[in-house]
């Protein structure tokens, strides 16, 4: 569509103002501000599209019409806008256009106001909008690239590695598992610090440590000198008391008369030497007194002769009194023994039943032979008896599996009709076999007829081939001719005119015809030889099919096979599978019937033995007295009993045995001592007691013998009473003696010089065990020191009180020390409690481990990133690549205008694949963004994207006016001079440009170009100068 | 082990001592993965264990003196905890009178040693400014002088050398020289998989000194290798790793094993290893099999090994992939300095992490990054009709 004319009536701008359009080419239009332009351009988008519902937001629009040439030829446009006083011929005023509608839409196509305004008519506000670009219908345009498939996989590859890497760690490195992981090695890296710390505190700890050694060193030290110094004190005081008391003692012996010798215990002795003088006096006189009385007593004697004639047998009698008192008792036990041992073995008797003697017990064998031989006899009758039950069992459960198998197998054999069971799998083998070999001739006869067929098609594609064209044979006909002449005609040259070309004539005549006969052979000979063998085949095949299909029928018989050869097979099979199952249960029952009479044997064996040992046993049984109905149980129970009679009866004989032999020793005696008494004086009758005789007899020879022992006690007392006497007064004389030796000894005449004598002796003997006893004390108080000497100035000078003083304070300072080293020492168990909780603190280790487990992810994260990069830009390169190679065709037009208006700084535009952003690249291969450009550079790249949208669109068939308001105010000389030349040769290339500015060197930058601007009247102020330019209207 | 000389001693006193190396206590374990809670207190406590034990042998062997070679505490670990358990371990010993000799090749490393710890008078550092040789006596009859040796070539470049020189009846001496390093007491990372522990030397008078290995470690690392065939399933894999932990012999002082396999193979398990979490369940399940009664196994990696472990040897399936293949060959050419570039370029960089990723990045395999990139791509580029859909 070209716009023509423009007629517009806008109260207050324009009135009836029509401007006339070439229809191509450049219209620049220059006007002052308040000119109209814009007026004029909403005017031209107004009439094509409508006008805004409210009207122009300057109220100028008003009505008019456009006049547009269009293939359908020229037409013209009416409308007003809505609520306009001005009113155009043809219009209505309800927005409506009066000219043909379709022609209109031919050749908008589709084109709405919006993108109209965005593309065709734009102002410079539009130029600065990038959004403006970036609407759908637009965008087809620019970001139009064309995924296909490699694309797509590049997207979806790209954005898989974007999704990993991101999981990775962002773009903003804020979040990610890298992310995480290094923060939670910066903690624990922390933590490791602060626990390492403790190793400053262990130096600290272990200082401290070290001082308080050396404290407790110093105060070991400090405790040893005082120790020392209160040593030496306490052995002063502990030498000072035996020291002074040998000084004293030393001191009084001085003064004591020496008396070398006094007899030991002098005093004493002569003491006892007096008392004893005294005392063998008085015995001497007291023993004379006696010998006079015992001499009395001997001479009177009165004894009885009677009785001492028959002391000694009365005595044998008496001596085993005791001895025959327990003969009586044991007697009674004994007789008591055989009364209960009796009544056990009744007791016994009656357990083992009636008809039991005491005889009958004794005759039975009980001995530990005879029970061997009765558990033995019980133990194999039982063990007969288990054995036949279980071989009992075992043929029961065999014949009840016998009987099933054979019934289950009687049913399946039903079907063989009488028939035998290796007959019928033989019979259904060679039915099988059979059945494989029909298969198998059918299959050979599919095989020939599929043989034949493609013999047959063989032979069909060989005829063809072995047809030659006529004109073949045509030309082969003349050479063949042609060689016969040429030969005949050589034989006549040869003959009539010359050999030579007679033989050249003839050798051509035998050239053409060979070589008509060789062609035919090259072409036709092979092909009839493999059709020759083709028949050949065919009919070996036909021949073999034949008698193929004489064996199937032979096999079939008259009848053919009902049903698939397959299916018949598998059934064959099935059925051999069958029979052999059954021929298997077959065996199996055989099997079990030898297996069943196998048992039936060993439980006949086992019933013989079974009888073998009930025999045995009833016949010992018998033989042991007991009925032959009695169980084995209570055979061995009844076998217990009788050992029990048998043991209790001969307990009674025993018992019966000792109590005979005691009876007659006791009945002996009691005649012997009766016999006695009989002869005694007032002897006893019949009936006394033989133990109380016995007992009367020890009272009197009790008393004999008293009064014998008695005699002669008395005259022994009386020869010692004398003797005695005797050596008394020898004794006197003999201390008499001693005493006056021991006044000698003591230098004293009498009694009293002795005792002054003794007096001195003891005293000095006692200041000498004192100065000893002193001089003991004092080497046992320096036993112990033997590093201390004895000062005699120190001991002289010694000051007990001051001493003990010394002595306490001393205490008080030790007691302070050792106090002090305790709590030393526990501090120092303190200090060392806490170096080693840091020692053995394994906080460090665990914070060290988990340290390594983060390092380790770490390691495995930076490989998975270092892959996840490598392969992003990897297909970022391949991306870059299919992005350059793929881009629209309209925006390669754009960046060869961008080149242009920009000389050459800016040589590409391309979008990045899926995205709606344009990318510039300048002359050194820089990437930038298009909001990265300054505002001049911005508006040439929206400029000629809009020009390159606008020629994509012509070549669509849309081919509108472009409607530029000022949109190269912005730009610097050089581009603007560019961009003109651009829209110049563009408009030259068919496109209406209709270009307005105020401007005025832009309009004569158009006019240098040729492009005679049209001069817009300035409504304001008109000037003069205007009237002289090309005015509109 | 098998340097020391093999001549016979004609006569000469029994001399007994145990050589470890690298106690390394309180060091932690590299590359453990996430363990169970009663797992990793031993784990956490491995060395302190391990020295614990090898104290323990010096004590049941009766041996005359104990040779400690290499760092015996980490340099790097502040911590007091190490050297407090190695005066406490050489304490024990002091009670029995016997020596130990510590030789930590470089003596400037016990300029970090806490000045509050103070070693027993049983201990001898050997190094400059400190003992040159050490003599071992019993009952007043010198057994051996013992001295550190020079470092031979290829030997660990913590690890010096010992010489132990033993008194002969003749007035003269035999010279025995102890350059094998028993590996250390306990293994730190994945590399050193088998049992650790130290050697018992005795050193008799008619015979040859004798060598006993004492394993002391109770964490033990161990790496596997297993095939995976097209046919096999979970569980078939399963057993087959029980069986391979069964069949390996273990020691007693073993309380965890560490375990690392490598799979190699294709088909759907070997592609199902890829994915972490069967991974993670497949170890789980072969923990409750306890295959080792008594020991904890804890699988601390699970990888699947192709092949090659070149890009090269992915099979790429179009004209993208192969695109793909070659830029990422052509980027990582230079491996050393791929890495730094991958960083230069990405938004980290001047960002807080950047020196910490850029220390991660240099312990990196770039070969490694580029196989497992290109396995990625591949595996997107690999379903075109998934990604179109």
């Amino acid at each position: 569509m070209k716009l023509t004319e423009i007629q517009i009536d806008c109260p207050g701008v324009w009135r009836n103002l029509t401007l006339p359009v070439p229809p191509t080419g450049l219209s620049v239009f220059y006007g002052p501000n308040e000119a109209g332009k814009t007026t004029l351009r909403q005017f031209i988008a107004g009439v094509l599209f409508g006008f805004p519902p409210t009207g122009d937001q300057s109220g100028h629009i008003g009505a008019g019409s456009l006049q547009i040439e269009v293939a359908m030829g020229t037409h013209r446009l009416y409308r007003t806008a809505p609520g306009s006083p001005a009113q155009m011929p043809g219009s209505n005023a309800d927005d409506a256009v009066s000219a043909p509608a379709a022609a209109l839409d031919e050749s908008l196509k589709g084109i709405d106001r919006q993108l109209f305004d965005r593309i065709f008519a734009t102002g410079l506000r539009g130029m600065t909008e990038l959004d403006s670009l970036s609407g759908d219908d637009v965008a087809k345009h620019l970001f139009a690239i064309s995924l296909g498939p490699t694309g797509t996989r590049l997207m979806e590859a790209s954005r898989r590695v974007e999704e990993r890497r991101a999981l990775l760690i962002d773009p903003l490195q804020k979040e990610g598992e890298l992310v995480s992981l290094f923060e939670r090695q910066d903690q624990l890296t922390a933590r490791l610090n602060e626990i390492e710390s403790a190793q400053r505190r262990h130096g600290e700890w272990s200082q401290r440590r070290d001082q308080l050694e050396r404290e407790i060193a110093d105060l070991r030290k400090r405790l040893a000198g005082t120790g020392e110094q209160l040593r030496g004190h306490e052995f002063l005081q502990s030498v000072w008391g035996p020291w002074d008391r040998i000084r004293d003692c030393r001191h009084e012996l001085d003064g004591l008369p020496e008396i070398a010798e006094f007899p030991e215990r002098g005093l004493e002795r002569l003491e006892k030497l007096e008392s004893e003088i005294a005392a063998a006096a008085e015995c001497r006189d007291r023993l004379l007194a006696e010998v006079r009385h015992i001499h009395d007593e001997v001479m009177n004697p009165a004894e009885t002769a009677a009785w001492r004639s028959h002391a000694a047998a009365m005595r044998g009698f008496v001596e085993q009194r005791d001895w025959l008192e327990g003969l009586a008792q044991r007697r009674q036990e004994l007789q008591q023994n055989v009364f209960d041992r009796e009544n056990e073995f009744v007791l016994a008797c009656d357990q083992l039943g009636a008809g039991w003697t005491a005889s009958r017990v004794e005759s039975a064998d009980v001995s530990a032979a005879a029970q061997r031989r009765l558990w033995g006899t019980a133990e194999s009758f039982l063990s007969a008896l288990s054995r036949r039950r279980a071989i009992k069992r075992k043929c029961r459960r065999i014949a009840e599996a016998r009987r099933d198998l054979k019934e289950s197998l009687a049913e399946s054999l039903h079907d063989l009709d009488g028939g035998s069971l290796d007959a019928a799998l033989n019979l259904a083998r060679a039915r099988f076999v059979e059945l494989n070999r029909t298969a198998a001739l059918r299959l050979r006869e599919v095989e020939l007829v599929e043989r034949l067929e493609t013999l047959g098609q063989h032979r069909d594609r060989i005829v063809p081939q072995l047809t030659l064209p006529k004109w073949v044979y045509f030309v082969l006909g003349i050479f063949a001719f042609m060689g016969v002449i040429l030969a005949g005609w050589g034989l006549v040259a040869g003959i009539a005119v010359s050999g030579i070309a007679g033989a050249i004539y003839a050798m051509l005549g035998i050239t053409c015809g060979g070589l008509a006969w060789g062609l035919k052979i090259q072409y036709e000979g092979d092909a009839e030889m493999r059709l020759g063998e083709i028949e050949t085949a065919s009919i070996a095949a036909a021949r073999e099919l034949q008698t193929l299909r004489d064996s199937i029928r032979r096999v079939d018989g008259n009848e053919p096979p009902a049903g698939d050869a397959s299916t018949l097979v598998c059934q064959a099979q099935d059925r051999i599978g069958e029979l052999v199952e059954l021929s298997a249960h077959q065996r199996k029952l055989r099997g079990m019937r030898q297996h069943l009479a196998a048992c039936r044997k060993k439980l006949a064996t086992a019933e013989r033995e079974a009888g073998t040992a009930r025999q045995n046993w009833n016949e010992l049984i018998a033989k042991l007295g007991f009925p032959e109905a009695l169980a084995v149980d209570e055979a061995l129970a009844a076998w217990q009993r009788l050992a029990v009679a048998a043991e209790r009866l001969s307990a009674l004989k025993l018992a019966q045995r000792e109590a005979h032999a005691v009876n007659s020793i006791w009945e002996s005696y009691r005649q012997r001592i009766a016999e006695l008494e009989r002869r005694l004086p007032q002897g006893g009758g019949e009936g006394v007691e033989l133990l109380d005789v016995l007992s009367a007899w020890d009272d009197q020879l009790i008393a004999l013998e008293r009064g014998r022992e008695d005699r002669h006690e008395l005259r022994s007392r009386l020869r010692l009473k004398r003797r005695e006497a005797r050596e008394h007064e020898k004794r006197l004389e003999n201390i008499k003696v001693q005493r006056n030796a021991l006044f000698v000894q003591g230098g004293g005449a009498n009694r009293d010089e002795f005792e002054e004598r003794s007096r001195l002796f003891a005293r000095r003997t006692f200041l000498e065990d004192q100065l000893h006893d002193a001089e003991r004390d004092l080497d046992a108080a320096c036993a112990g020191h033997g590093d201390l000497a004895l000062v005699e100035e120190d001991l002289e000078s010694f000051e007990p009180r001051q001493n003990s003083e010394c002595i306490e304070m001393l205490r008080l300072e030790l007691a302070d020390l050792e106090s002090d080293l305790a709590r030393a020492f526990e501090q120092l168990g303190g200090i060392q409690r806490e170096i080693e909780a840091i020692e053995t603190d394994s906080q460090g280790t665990k914070v060290r481990f988990e340290l390594q487990q983060v390092e380790d992810q770490l390691r495995t994260r930076a490989r998975d990133w270092a892959v996840c990069e490598s392969a992003a830009r990897t297909i970022d390169e391949l991306r870059r690549d299919f992005e350059r190679t793929h881009q629209p065709q309209a925006l390669a037009e754009a960046a060869k205008f961008l080149a242009r208006m920009t000389c050459q700084k800016y040589k590409n535009l391309w979008t990045p694949l899926g995205e709606r952003r344009l990318i510039v690249e300048d002359d050194r291969g820089r990437s930038f963004p298009v909001q990265s450009l300054s505002r001049g550079t911005r508006e040439q790249l929206l400029l000629a994207v809009r020009m390159a949208v606008v020629r994509e669109m012509a070549r669509q068939g849309i081919s509108l006016p472009v409607i530029l308001d000022d949109v190269i105010v912005n730009f610097d000389e050089e581009r603007a001079a560019a961009t003109v030349a651009l829209l110049v040769e563009l408009a030259a290339q068919g496109q209406q440009v209709l270009f307005f500015t105020c401007h005025k060197h832009l309009a004569q930058l158009f006019a240098t170009q040729g492009i005679e601007p049209v001069w817009l009247p300035n409504h304001s102020e008109p000037t003069p100068e205007r009237d002289e330019k090309r005015l509109a209207g | 082990m098998s340097s020391l000389t093999q001549e016979p001693i004609p006569t000469m006193d029994s001399f007994r001592c145990i050589h470890a190396s690298r106690l390394l206590l309180d060091h932690q374990l590299h590359g453990t993965g996430t363990l169970a809670a009663d797992v990793r207190n031993v784990v956490e406590d491995a060395t302190f264990i391990g020295f614990e034990k090898i104290i323990d042998a010096c004590l049941v062997h009766e041996v005359d003196c104990l040779l400690l070679a290499g760092e015996s505490i980490d340099p790097a670990n502040k911590g007091l905890r190490g050297p407090a358990a190695l005066v406490r371990g050489i304490q024990r010993l002091a009670e029995r009178d016997i020596p130990v000799i510590l030789d930590a090749g470089d003596s400037n490393r016990w300029s970090n040693w806490p000045p509050g710890l103070r070693f027993p008078p049983n201990a001898h550092r050997l190094g400059t400014g400190f003992e040159s040789s050490v003599s071992i006596a019993r009952s007043g009859r010198l057994l051996a002088t013992i001295t550190a040796a020079e470092t031979p070539s290829g030997a660990h470049r913590d690890i010096t050398g010992w010489q132990i020189q033993l008194p002969e009846a003749h007035g003269t001496t035999r010279t025995f020289p102890l350059h094998d390093d028993p590996g250390p007491a306990q293994g730190i990372d994945r590399n050193a998989t088998g049992s650790h522990g130290c050697v018992l030397l005795e050193f008799d008078g008619d015979s040859a000194p004798r060598q006993t290995v004492i394993a002391t470690a109770p964490v033990r690392w161990e790496s596997f290798e297993i095939s995976v065939a097209d046919t096999m399933s979970r569980d078939d894999l399963l057993q087959e790793m029980a069986s391979i932990l069964e069949r390996t012999s273990r020691k007693p002082c073993e309380k965890v094993w560490l375990v690392g396999w490598n799979v190699s193979g294709d088909g759907e398990l070997a592609k199902a290893l890829l994915e972490a979490r069967f991974c993670d369940e497949l170890a789980a399940d072969l923990a409750e099999l306890v295959p080792l009664p008594g020991i904890s196994v804890h699988t601390h990696s699970l990888r699947v090994q192709t092949s090659s472990q070149s890009v090269r040897s992915i099979k790429v399936h179009d004209e993208l992939a192969t695109e793909f293949v070659a830029r990422l060959e052509e980027r990582f050419a230079r491996p050393t300095t791929a890495l730094q570039e991958c960083l230069m370029h990405s938004a980290l960089r001047a960002g807080p992490w950047e020196m910490k990723m850029e220390t991660l990045l240099a312990e990196l395999d770039a070969g490694e990054v580029a196989h497992d990139a290109c396995r990625m791509a591949m595996h997107w580029f690999g379903a075109p009709e998934e990604l179109s859909s």
